[in-house]
């Protein structure tokens, strides 16, 4: 009985393999769109800076996806990451080393974490009201500390600037330490005890109880981990553009949920992961890329993503394989 | 046998008291720290801030007792107001006439800017009650698309005209006997909700919906239909809302209701915390309590980015302080194996 | 005398209201298969899961080997060697078999980051599923297995941590004629590797062919272990009469007089896969008892019968005119109202009080304009009919969840009759529920019998025929005796549910 159909109550829509293949062709056909219609698209320095700034989201999303893989949600990574990137720019301003700076931020994000786990984990918060408030603590602390305003500091200089506009063999070498911290996280999901425990948590909570499996700690790990991701993103995101902004969170939120659903959607046949978020994020900065040449409003990119989202939800829920509730029959 | 016994009227009461012995703790503290907050002016702005996120946290009630969570809420709202904000300007009637001091054309533009709400809370309750989407994820989806739409009004920019002429602010500034309208809307609506929630059939099927949703269907409660009426009153009232907020500014604006999620969320959650499930009269507390903390500290000159740092730590505080007090308060998502078990199974 | 295995002696469970096992000894043999007998409530399942670690015992002891142990938990259970399958094992449906199969062992190492070498572990896999004569690919996610195929993988998995006793509970219920004897040659290898079984059925014709020893459990208490002898099928009459013992303990209400009218009637009545061919009436003060045990497709019956899972085919009759039932709403509407098996997940709202438990099937008798509650009539009503019922205590403002067990069953009833049915359906009307209450929910059912149609479905069978004027028996979806009460006796009912009554096995 193959479960790999898209089904609603009945109405058979087609299978993953033909959502998979569909969106195979939607992204070929963007990427078509838009090298016909701006011709800097079309050049290799405009595709490398696809690249580059899709380091930051990626980095950023590693725990979201683990996170989603076990059934729960952070809605406070994009706010962590606003904290942070204020957080550096105010430090350096300061005059501290990127060094010194680097760690007391990305301590100071993680933080956040370990309140979005505590709350979930020990005084039994549902996963999206803790990290909800927390979002909103990470955010207004943010703006305190910048007034509201965004903080621009001078632009990176030595071994910092290197890591955020150098190249390496001509690519850049922001998107080559992502992808070596992708594999490095593909490696533990795929090939550790961690990686194998949370994706059976995310699929039957009660048989990774009986099989001994802590959850709690599991949990709480994830959300920490989320946090100083999301902490290092908005470091390097601050780097990047000279400047703390408060107010990123929004739209890395949108981005980062959808890449996460997308990327579910492309390998693991609806199951969160980290390389199919990686290839989310590499479309969905080309996309934001292409709309950006063609002159298109932001917010078109808002309605897109929007869709491409609601689009990975609805395969993920129909091809994740029918639970059965009850004995054999699905009652509700 | 480990059933537990149910909140019992005292514990309640018991609870309840705690929570107006805070709010009238907070307000004493206001009241010394700032001159000001006792005045009959303050109150009354208070009020009127609190009806319009009063309004949002009530819709989101409704989603909250079914035990889904909307995410879309805030956005939809935003696509309400331009919409709203636009059609004013369009001036579209054709011989308009003047009701008080309002043009005629401003209720059609407000309530169509309702109905476009309600029609985004369809699309929402559709995915998530009858094709059993992630309640979270597609909302934000969906939120996102209707805020993206809702660019395209003007483009992102204010909407300034006709605002100050068509009467669309008297919404905002009328009194119905010495009363501000958005107070009586509130509760108004407030009233209405409670005797559909508490004291309606509806308001049956819908807790027993939120609390077992499979014994719901073997009682013969149709659920489906319910899921849906609960998103598109979420959105509806969220719009609501946004339409009031654009009225109070006197402009429209796009990100009209985009700081509605926090407190929203934080009300009902309160309440949840005072009374043990989502109720209306809960969430009017939360919203009372939340509307005080902000106005106390807007008082005392805290600037506005840090409301949200406000109610997220009231929100904190409200649910861990009732999660010490009672053990028997549940998660919407127990972690299994936690007493589910018959005792006495053949 | 040789030395056992397994030695439970004097072992005594008692649950609020209920004594499940009153001084319960049991002996397992090493290498032997053994087989655990018993009706509803017998107390099969609370033994098990005393040995399984699930519960405590309250009074007796336990010897592995001739060593005294204890058991306090799950973990304590399979550090002694003892490992448990039951019947709708709970797994990983994305993971692999061999991936389910050391699911929380995956690694030797200790730490949360140690490697996973998946060639080892399906190696690994591989070399246990090499003793038996199966042939399943533990590379297939185990969604797409067929039920033999996971029970064997959750056999494997209690293999995997060097079992070396094990115990079966109700393992053939899911699985078909084939498949059974797949678990069987499966069971004879175990064997001959040294693991002792207990297997829980109650399938006599099963347990002659597989088990050595068979106990039976009657009322808490072992009556009988008895050898079953290779090629003898056993005398099942004796053994029926064995598990139900002192015939008749609670006092069942008087049966009726005349039966009137017909009410409901079901023709044809099938659900793929579960069950088919089944037809009956239901007349005025008649009442119709279905028995049948897990597997035979009694509990999906009820379901269907009440619009919560879809027939494939077939057609009800009420009151003379054919109906359709495709939702619950909709039986209750024509109706038809079910009392369900599983009070907490389906029948309760276990965190609300009484009054909105009761009126919940039937909002519209007690609302008016605008769909407003009258609660002063709600009240009124609600309070009659558990007053009727005789619910203690009598507040219906409680929370449902502080009552007992017999107390809930009676509020679902009497949230069955606010909605005025026509007919009533009690799906295991007295799982879970004191000795006190039964009789009363008995008296409830007959008298409710003069005026309604009564369809009783159950797996107990003492409870089917002290009730029924009509018997049903299912066995394996298909209905093995259909006959006025007093044409048969509770053993051939029995029987019939244990062994299909002689009629030829799909």
């Amino acid at each position: 009985m193959k479960n790999d159909t898209i089904t609603t109550n009945g109405f058979r829509l087609g299978n993953l393999f033909q959502a998979q293949y569909g969106l195979i062709w939607v992204a070929l056909l963007m990427v078509a769109v838009f090298a016909v219609s701006s011709d800097v698209f079309r050049t290799a320095g405009n595709l490398l800076e696809i690249l580059r700034q899709s380091g930051i989201l990626a980095i950023m999303v590693i725990g979201l996806t683990w996170i989603v893989a076990t059934g729960e949600i952070d809605v406070s990574f994009a706010d962590i990451a606003a904290f942070t990137g204020i957080v550096t720019a105010v430090l350096l301003k300061a005059g501290f080393s990127w060094g010194i700076t680097f760690i007391v931020a990305a301590l100071l994000g993680t933080v956040f974490g370990v309140i979005s786990g505590f709350l979930v984990v020990y005084f039994k918060f549902p996963a999206l009201i803790a990290t909800l408030a927390v979002s909103g603590i990470a955010k207004s602390l943010a703006s305190l500390m910048g007034k509201g305003a965004v903080i621009h500091i001078t632009k990176a200089e030595g071994l910092v600037y290197q890591l955020v506009y150098g190249n390496v063999f001509g690519m850049p070498l922001l998107f080559i330490v992502t992808l070596s911290i992708y594999l490095i996280c593909r490696y533990l999901q795929d090939r550790t005890t961690a990686g194998q425990h949370l994706y059976a948590l995310g699929d039957n909570r009660q048989a990774t109880q009986e099989a001994g499996i802590k959850e709690g700690k599991i949990l709480m790990s994830l959300f920490i981990l989320s946090a100083l991701l999301a902490s290092i993103g908005g470091i390097l995101l601050t780097a990047t553009v000279s400047s703390g902004n408060p107010k990123i969170g929004a739209s890395y939120f949108l981005d980062g949920l959808t890449v996460v659903f997308l990327g579910a959607m492309i390998i693991k046949a609806g199951q969160p992961n980290v390389i199919g978020t990686l290839i989310g994020v590499i479309i969905l900065s080309t996309l934001g890329n292409g709309l950006t040449l063609l002159g298109e409003y932001f917010f078109v990119g808002n309605i897109v993503k929007g869709l491409l989202l609601v689009f990975g939800v609805v395969v993920v829920t129909f091809t994740r394989y029918k639970k059965r509730i009850g004995g054999q029959y699905s009652i509700a | 046998m480990t059933d537990k016994k149910g909140p019992s009227i005292s514990d309640t009461l018991k609870s309840i008291a705690i929570f107006v012995m805070m709010i009238a703790v907070i307000i004493i503290i206001f009241s010394l720290v700032e001159d000001k907050f006792l005045t009959a002016r303050n109150l009354k702005m208070l009020l009127r801030h609190m009806s319009i996120s009063a309004l949002t946290a009530l819709g989101l009630t409704y989603v909250i007792i079914l035990g889904h969570y909307d995410m879309s809420f805030y956005m939809v709202g935003c696509f309400a107001a331009m919409t709203t904000s636009y059609l004013n300007k369009m001036d579209i009637m054709m011989d308009s006439f003047m009701i008080g001091s309002i043009h005629s054309f401003v209720i059609p533009a407000v309530l169509a800017g309702i109905a476009v709400g309600c029609a985004w809370g369809l699309i929402s309750g559709i995915a998530v009650g009858f094709l059993k989407m992630n309640d979270m994820v597609t909302t934000i989806g969906v939120g996102f698309i209707a805020f993206g739409t809702a660019y395209l009004y003007s483009k992102g920019s204010f909407i300034y005209d006709n605002f100050l002429t068509s009467g669309i602010t008297e919404i905002n500034n009328a009194d119905w006997f010495y009363v501000p309208f958005p107070i009586v809307l509130m509760l108004g609506l407030y009233l209405i909700s409670y005797l559909i929630l508490s004291r309606s059939k509806f308001g049956r099927n819908f807790y027993a919906t939120g609390s077992n949703r499979i014994a719901a269907i073997f009682s013969g409660v149709r659920v489906v239909p319910y899921i849906i009426v609960a998103f598109v009153i979420c959105s509806g009232l969220t719009s609501l809302a946004a339409i009031m907020t654009t009225s109070a500014q006197g402009v429209g604006n796009v990100k009209a209701s985009i700081n509605f999620l926090m407190p929203a969320y934080a009300a009902v959650y309160i309440g949840i915390s005072v009374f043990k499930k989502a109720t209306v009269i809960g969430t009017f507390f939360g919203a009372l309590f939340t509307s005080v903390m902000l106005n106390g500290f807007t008082l005392m000159a805290m600037p506005f980015y840090l409301s949200d740092l406000i109610i997220a730590v009231s929100l904190i505080i409200a649910i861990i302080l009732s999660k010490i007090d009672w053990t028997s308060i549940q998660k919407k998502n127990p972690i299994p194996g936690s007493g589910s078990e018959i005792a006495y199974e053949k | 005398m040789e030395a056992l295995k397994l030695k439970m002696q004097g072992i005594v469970k008692e649950f609020p209201g209920v004594k499940a096992l009153d001084g319960v000894d049991f002996e397992l043999k090493p290498g032997e298969v053994h087989a655990l007998l018993g009706i509803n409530g017998a107390g099969k399942s609370t033994l098990i899961k005393i040995l399984s670690g699930v519960y405590q015992k309250d009074a007796g002891s336990i010897y592995l080997d001739d060593n005294r142990i204890e058991i306090k938990n799950a973990q304590d259970a399979i550090k002694h060697g003892i490992a448990t399958v039951y019947q709708d094992p709970q797994m990983i449906s994305t993971f692999t078999g061999y991936e389910n199969i050391y699911l929380g062992s995956e690694s030797d190492q200790k730490g949360i980051f140690s490697r996973i070498n998946r060639k080892k572990l399906r190696e690994k896999a591989e070399k246990l599923l090499e003793r038996f004569p199966v042939d399943i690919d533990l590379s297939r996610p185990v969604i797409e297995l067929s039920a033999i195929e996971k029970e064997i993988i959750a056999v494997l998995r209690a293999l995997s941590k060097d079992m070396s006793v094990l115990v079966l509970d109700e393992p053939t219920s899911i699985l078909t004629e084939k498949e059974t004897e797949v678990l069987f040659s499966l069971i004879r290898l175990l064997k001959d590797g040294g693991v002792s079984i207990i297997y829980i059925t109650h399938r006599l014709k099963e347990i002659y062919q597989i088990a050595d020893r068979l106990t039976v459990l009657q009322d808490g208490k072992n009556v009988a272990t008895l050898d079953t002898n290779e090629g003898d099928s056993g005398n099942h009459m004796a053994i029926a009469e064995l598990m139900l013992g002192k015939k008749l303990d609670k006092v069942y209400p008087e049966r009726g007089g005349n039966p009137g009218q017909e009410i409901f009637s079901v023709k044809d009545l099938a659900l793929n896969g579960t069950f088919r061919d089944v037809n009956f009436s239901v007349r005025r003060g008649e009442i119709v008892g279905i028995f049948g045990l897990v597997g035979s497709g009694a509990e999906e019956l009820s379901k269907v019968l009440f619009g919560v899972i879809p027939k494939t085919s077939g057609a009800f009759r009420l009151n003379e005119r054919e109906i359709k039932i495709r939702s619950s709403s909709e039986a209750i509407e024509q109706g038809i109202f079910l009392i369900p098996g599983d009070r907490r997940q389906e029948g309760q709202i276990s965190d609300e009080p009484v009054f909105f438990n009761v009126s919940l099937s039937n909002l519209k008798k007690i609302s008016g304009l605008l769909g407003l509650i009258r609660r002063g009539s709600e009240n009124l009503s609600v309070q009659k009919l558990v007053d009727q019922v005789k619910v203690v205590p009598q507040d219906i403002r409680q929370n449902v969840s502080s009552l007992s067990g017999g107390n809930q069953q009676k509020v679902v009833i009497s949230k069955g009759l606010f909605s005025d049915a026509a007919v009533y359906i009690f799906a295991e009307p007295t799982v879970g529920v004191d000795v006190g209450s039964k009789t009363g929910i008995y008296n409830l059912i007959r008298d409710l019998s003069n005026e309604k149609g009564i369809i009783i479905i159950s797996s107990d069978c003492e409870e089917v025929y002290g009730m029924c004027d009509r018997a049903i028996v299912l066995y394996k979806g298909e209905v093995a005796m259909h006959k006025n009460i007093h044409q048969c006796r509770l053993e051939e009912m029995l029987l019939c549910g244990v062994t299909g009554g002689g009629k030829s096995d799909r």
